[in-house]
């Protein structure tokens, strides 16, 4: 951490330590919500500790709450594609042993990619992966237990509300995507086309059908899109903060690349 | 659901995201400097730029253009029938109603944690009002 603080400088690592807090309280939500569906306590920590993708989270524990499971991985790989392109773009941020590849995959999310992008040279670059990668990773984890403690103190979740909490928390991680056009787009239809067929196709497939939403992106996206960083896809835990520069930490989901834990959720659950 | 399916849920997605994210890491060091994290910044998403326009680049260019909406897809129908449909029917208008008034704050940059309490908090007064 020091050695990150002299590499990086106060402002970048101020950042950083902002968007884990925030990453954090995605984790108390993903935790709370995914102990209320009713996913017991060991694997709502495991999905944390072995998948650390938030997006994918929130889809897998909320399909397999629904009793899909087949549409959980589906669907969660899917989410998760994106770290493929993603990796392309920062493996030298990782540093060139193996140890440095193997362990530093898994750190590989949309916000240790995006602060690394920000970074002007080799050495910055990977010191910002490794701090954002390992601090999220360890506030990750301490949020999801944090919320499987609330969680699982609330009888009825639908009582406080919890089950519109976890839609507004989805919905947030890609608000920056939505404010674009093509973005919009491709949500709205995406939406349409789940909500319509989930009254009559069992749950899981009416998600993987919103990638329908595709047909709406237009031969290219908005000219503005065009500028930012590489859009990642989803949802990065990072809400309202995104501090630095271009790729940084946005919410949710686009301009970061590797994604990050986004919750989970349940909510076909109940 | 039994504790075997669960098991093996979250280790073939713990395990085809590890790949996922090695993959591209170990991919990198096969493909030549078109992708320095310098360019991939200007570059990225559905630019197909000005470089090169191989056909492994295209193909390259249009994925990585699709991926994030893919995620967005994914996420706002997850998202949608979330808040609208429960069991396969409507699930009431209180959950509704607090999603709109999450997703409205978060458009006036509310943080996010205030911004999803806020959205349980209208849902569940509403309930508390008797609105289903």
């Amino acid at each position: 951490m020091r050695t990150a603080w002299r590499t990086l400088g106060p402002r970048t690592v101020r950042d950083i330590l902002t968007v884990a807090v925030a990453c954090c309280f995605v984790g108390v939500s993903y935790g709370a919500i995914a102990v209320a569906s009713g996913i017991p306590t060991w694997a709502v920590v495991a999905f944390s500790v072995f998948v650390f993708a938030g997006g994918s989270q929130f889809l897998a524990v909320s399909l397999v709450a629904a009793g899909s499971p087949v549409t959980a991985v589906l669907g969660g790989l899917l989410l998760n594609a994106r770290h493929l392109p993603f990796g392309l773009t920062i493996a030298d941020a990782l540093g060139t042993t193996w140890p440095r590849r193997l362990i530093g995959s898994h750190l590989l999310i949309d916000e240790s990619a995006a602060f690394a992008l920000a970074q002007p040279d080799a050495p910055r670059r990977r010191a910002a992966y490794w701090l954002t990668g390992i601090v999220l990773f360890v506030l990750w984890q301490f949020g999801t237990l944090v919320g499987i403690a609330v969680g699982s103190n609330i009888a009825d979740p639908a009582s406080f509300g919890l089950d519109a909490a976890f839609p507004a928390a989805l919905l947030l991680l890609i608000l920056p995507r939505l404010r674009e056009a093509a973005g919009l787009r491709v949500a709205t239809t995406a939406a349409v086309v789940s909500v319509v067929t989930a009254l009559v196709l069992p749950a899981g497939l009416p998600v993987l059908l919103g990638l329908l939403g595709l047909v709406a992106i237009g031969r290219r996206p908005d000219r503005s899109s065009d500028q930012r960083p590489p859009a990642s896809g989803d949802a990065s835990p990072t809400p309202a903060t995104a501090p630095t520069p271009a790729a940084a930490p946005t919410p949710a989901t686009a301009p970061t690349p590797g994604t990050t834990p986004t919750p989970a959720t349940s909510e076909a659950t109940t | 659901m039994s504790n075997h399916t669960l098991i093996l849920v979250i280790a073939l997605l713990a395990v085809g995201t590890y790949a996922l994210r090695l993959g591209g890491v170990l991919l990198a060091r096969r493909i030549p400097a078109a992708d320095s994290p310098g360019q991939a910044v200007e570059a990225s998403p559905g630019s197909a730029p000005a470089t090169d326009p191989g056909p492994t680049a295209g193909v390259r260019a249009t994925v990585s253009r699709l991926l994030p909406y893919a995620a967005v897809a994914l996420l706002a129908a997850l998202a949608a029938t979330a808040a609208v449909i429960e069991s396969g029917e409507f699930a009431g208008y209180a959950r509704p109603a607090g999603v709109v008034a999450g997703v409205v704050a978060g458009l006036l940059r509310a943080p996010f944690a205030v911004a999803v309490v806020l959205a349980a908090a209208v849902a569940a007064s509403l309930r508390l009002l008797g609105v289903p």
